[in-house]
């Protein structure tokens, strides 16, 4: 899951904007661009969300469930 | 019928066809039954037969869910995508909408030009209205889903029991709390469908615009900016139906519509008391509750009343798994299982002592009769305490 992130330092880890992903449903959540919907400005970062922030698909994951999209960058998921 | 296959390496290719795929029509069918009552009643020009769709759903529905029995058979885990993708299953729910409007339109034009009387009227507003509280089953269906139609299509159809913030509520704070005593649709262990109803129905609404107006705020918009809020969308159609209505057939309509919104509330906060009563996760030894376990939602697979509500009963599956299709939701061992379909379980519900009698002992019997997995209504805690402390736990789980 972090292999992608496995070169770089941690420092650089940290500040490098993610993409995250909801375990339950799918929905996905990429730093840099935000979502406008859910009022995140772009770059804004999934543990700064407030706590109690639940999944906007499903309800029932919160920040502290989201995974490590392992498709960062590279294609849209299928929400279906 | 359609067969669902599934190629695999070597042998047979899984099938499966879905035996109830075209009696899911039922659940479309609700809201035609008022309008045939009124057809019944140019017939017979008799008032009693207004009331025919109560007595479908309190009278015929209970005997037929004990008749026709209970149905815990699963699709293939691996077909669930393929019966998901099956439109079919959608243009149901779509087609549900538009049958909710011409209903309460009907209704509205019944009332406002027919020579009723006031009894006739009461019963046409009770009827209609607590069949345009199905118009919440099937917007919670729509709202559930993740595409933008779906979504437009749930507010649009919550317009007719005027109770746009529901999808917001549920989605985000109904499931987010479920089965916790933050949530004021999680009905308590001794608190009666009275008692729960005044707390659920202001709850969900204070709880609806709080998340709307936070998700708003967070980008600088006002909860109150109506090209955004997604509760006023619902709203401001709910009150240009009802606008219409009482431009078009005059002051009827005023104690009409506050009886047929009324009614219709009454059927969801029946169907919310029953769906996880005493029902309690646990908490986590970082403050943070347990996820929602298909145990924390009581189950019922009988299937007429299952077929009547886009398998609405089937409720743990829905709360553990919330954007599932009405289609593919599951039965599982062992879950906390109603004692009969939503009809039967509403009734009970209305009679308080009755209801304790059959339904705590069940909620004793799920969790072993450790009260502290029981969600137990504050005023009378310790008295529950002191009352079941030790009690022998009798009743069978399923
Ligand atoms: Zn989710």
């Amino acid at each position: 899951m972090s292999s992608a992130y496995a070169s770089a330092s941690p420092a650089a880890v940290a500040s490098e904007p993610a993409r995250w992903r909801c375990p339950e449903c799918g929905w996905s959540y990429d730093e840099a661009q935000g979502d406008r919907d859910e009022g995140f400005a772009p770059n804004t970062r999934l543990e700064s969300f407030p706590d109690d922030w639940s999944c906007p698909d499903c309800g029932v994951r919160d920040k502290r469930d989201f995974e490590r999209d392992p498709e960062a960058h590279t294609a849209c998921i299928s929400n279906e | 019928m359609k067969v669902y296959t599934l190629e695999r390496g070597d042998g047979e290719p899984l099938r499966y066809i879905d035996k109830k795929r075209f009696l899911w029509l039922a659940s479309l069918a609700i809201p035609a039954i008022p309008l045939g009552t009124f057809a019944a009643y140019f017939a017979t020009r008799s008032e009693l037969v207004l009331l025919f769709p109560l007595v479908f759903f309190y009278g015929i529905v209970p005997v037929l869910d004990v008749l026709v029995g209970e149905d815990t058979s699963n699709p293939p885990e691996e077909l669930v995508l393929e019966l998901s993708a099956d439109r079919y299953y959608r243009w149901l729910t779509y087609a549900a909408v538009p049958l909710y409007f011409v209903t309460f339109g009907a209704a509205a034009w019944f009332v406002g030009t027919q020579p009723l009387s006031f009894l006739g009227i009461l019963a046409v507003a009770l009827s209609v209205g607590f069949y345009s509280g199905s118009a919440i089953t099937v917007g919670h269906e729509l709202g559930h889903k993740k595409e933008k139609l779906e979504r437009w299509l749930a507010k649009i159809v919550l317009a007719v029991p005027a109770y746009g913030h529901f999808w917001i509520e549920h989605n985000r704070g109904h499931h987010r709390d479920v089965a916790t005593p933050e949530d004021p649709a999680s009905s308590r262990f001794g608190e009666n469908i009275y008692k729960f109803a005044l707390r659920e129905i202001p709850g969900a609404l204070r709880r609806a615009w709080a998340l709307e107006k936070g998700r708003l705020n967070r980008t600088g918009k006002s909860a109150f900016n109506l090209r955004e809020n997604e509760i006023l969308h619902s709203w401001a159609l709910a009150a240009a139906l009802r606008l219409g209505f009482l431009a078009a057939f005059g002051p009827v309509m005023i104690p009409f519509l506050l009886i047929h919104d009324f009614l219709a509330w009454w059927g969801l906060t029946s169907a919310n008391y029953i769906e996880h009563y005493g029902l309690l996760r646990r908490m986590g030894a970082d403050g943070k509750y347990e996820k929602p376990l298909p145990r924390h939602s009581w189950n019922s697979n009988h299937v007429v009343s299952n077929l009547l509500s886009f398998h609405l009963e089937r409720h743990s599956d829905h709360h553990a798994h919330p954007t599932r299709r009405y289609q593919a939701l599951r039965h599982f061992e062992n879950l906390p299982t109603l004692p009969g379909g939503y009809s039967a379980m509403f009734l009970l519900a209305y009679v308080p002592p009755l209801w304790f009698r059959i339904m705590n002992p069940r909620v004793l019997a799920v969790v072993g009769g450790d009260l502290d997995q029981v969600n137990i209504a504050p005023d009378i805690r310790d008295a529950v305490l002191a009352k079941y402390a030790g009690a022998p736990v009798t009743a069978a789980v399923a």
